[in-house]
């Protein structure tokens, strides 16, 4: 009995650095992916360079997509504008933007001005690269808060029956693809692969 | 067994016990054990407590700050529907700033939160169902207070497992303690105490059964002399 407790402080110790030690490895952000299985929620929203133009859920299906949750004042969003380009270019992802609008405060004059939001969108994409087949327009971010987004940029993969397959919080860069996204996006991706 | 629950028999009966030292700590673990199990109920509700009090302090101080500045100042049809709002941005959490609730939060996220409960709240919704929606979206995670399931379980068992090992542990040293002091080796080598007292036990029993020889000659001659 002696001897059994004499070990007891060591094992409690071994334990708890082991348990502390996994805790340095974790992502805080991480979260429960909720939406993962679930169809795209309901929507109806403009397309941000041709309002006219309304997407629904059953517009977007066919083929999966990535769904890019980003904005112009977001400077992690800009950066990886570049891979996501190159992901197009050379995979031929389709990337679909949802453009996450902050809200404006009128108590210092700003209002909503959407040709304004589209020349800024237009230049930023000419710098950085434009990886996105189109945009679609959450002024509201009422689509944003039914897809569980906490801010941009997060990332979706939706296959070609609008069930989301994978929800990214963060930044996309190569680590991420290959190590997170790319074997989701290829297995649903897989025949429709020109 | 019986030397086991002695200890603690003894204890409750409140008479003497020898080794002074011995029963406080007894004591000692059982007051701990009592303070920290009240101390724990009331945590979650003074915590829950305090940040309503925080909202509505807030809301009559900060409308202005606020990003949504206009949607700030809500108007409720009922005091109850007030009193709900604020007890739920009390206790959703803005999945942005992890460590502040969607009313202390100025996140773009948990202002829209709010925005989210308002509305549902308006439209009549209980706090189980508001809860329910935003769990749908954001996961357990948005709520301060988990779910029992599988894996919490430990949260709430836990401690209350430490306590009871630590207290069965207190009362077998005790029933260790329990044979006389002098009989006790002052050895260091554990191994070496362990059958030392074994031997040691062995002589009390001995010496305890030539006590009860001797009592019984005793009585035997008192009975003769009567």
């Amino acid at each position: 009995m002696r001897k059994v407790l004499f070990y007891v402080p060591l094992v409690l110790f071994l334990g708890l650095s082991l348990f502390l030690l996994s805790g340095l490895f974790s992502d805080p952000r991480e979260r429960d992916a909720v939406m993962v299985g679930k169809p795209l929620p309901a929507f109806s929203l403009p397309d941000l360079m041709n309002p006219a133009q309304t997407w629904t859920p059953d517009a977007l299906k066919g083929q999966p997509f990535l769904l890019n949750v980003w904005g112009v004042w977001c400077p992690t969003c800009n950066a990886e504008l570049g891979y996501m380009t190159q992901l197009r270019n050379e995979q031929g992802v389709r990337i679909i933007g949802l453009y996450y609008v902050l809200p404006e405060d009128p108590m210092f004059g700003q209002v909503f001005n959407l040709p304004v939001l589209q020349a800024e969108v237009a230049t930023k994409l000419q710098q950085f690269g434009d990886p996105y087949q189109f945009n679609i327009l959450d002024q509201q971010r009422r689509l944003s808060l039914d897809l569980g987004v906490s801010g941009a940029p997060e990332h979706f993969i939706v296959d070609a029956e609008g069930i989301v397959r994978a929800h990214h919080i963060g930044d996309i860069n190569p680590q991420v693809w290959r190590t997170k996204l790319a074997a989701v996006y290829q297995q649903f991706a897989g025949g429709s692969q020109p | 067994m019986n030397r086991f629950f002695t200890p603690f028999l003894r204890y409750c009966r409140g008479s003497a016990v020898p080794g002074v030292s011995g029963s406080r700590a007894v004591s000692l673990t059982s007051l701990y054990a009592i303070l920290l199990g009240l101390f724990m109920l009331s945590q979650s509700q003074a915590v829950l407590a305090s940040e309503t009090t925080a909202t509505t302090s807030m809301n009559v101080e900060q409308p202005a700050a606020a990003v949504a500045a206009p949607q700030e100042l809500q108007q409720f049809d009922s005091e109850q529907q007030r009193q709900l709002y604020l007890k739920l941005t009390a206790e959703l959490r803005c999945p942005q700033c992890q460590n502040q609730n969607i009313a202390d939060s100025n996140a773009v996220v948990a202002v829209d939160m709010r925005e989210k409960t308002y509305e549902l709240v308006q439209q009549g919704l209980n706090r189980n169902d508001v809860l329910d929606y935003m769990i749908d979206r954001y996961g357990d995670f948005v709520h301060y207070q988990p779910p029992v399931n599988r894996v919490t379980i430990w949260l709430w068992l836990a401690p209350v497992l430490l306590l009871i090992s630590l207290f069965l542990l207190q009362l077998k040293r005790r029933a260790n303690q329990i044979t006389p002091k002098e009989t006790y080796p002052h050895d260091s080598a554990t191994q070496k105490m362990d059958t030392d007292r074994d031997e040691a036990n062995k002589m009390t029993e001995s010496k305890i059964q030539l006590n009860k020889e001797l009592d019984q000659i005793i009585e035997h001659y008192r009975s003769k002399k009567s």
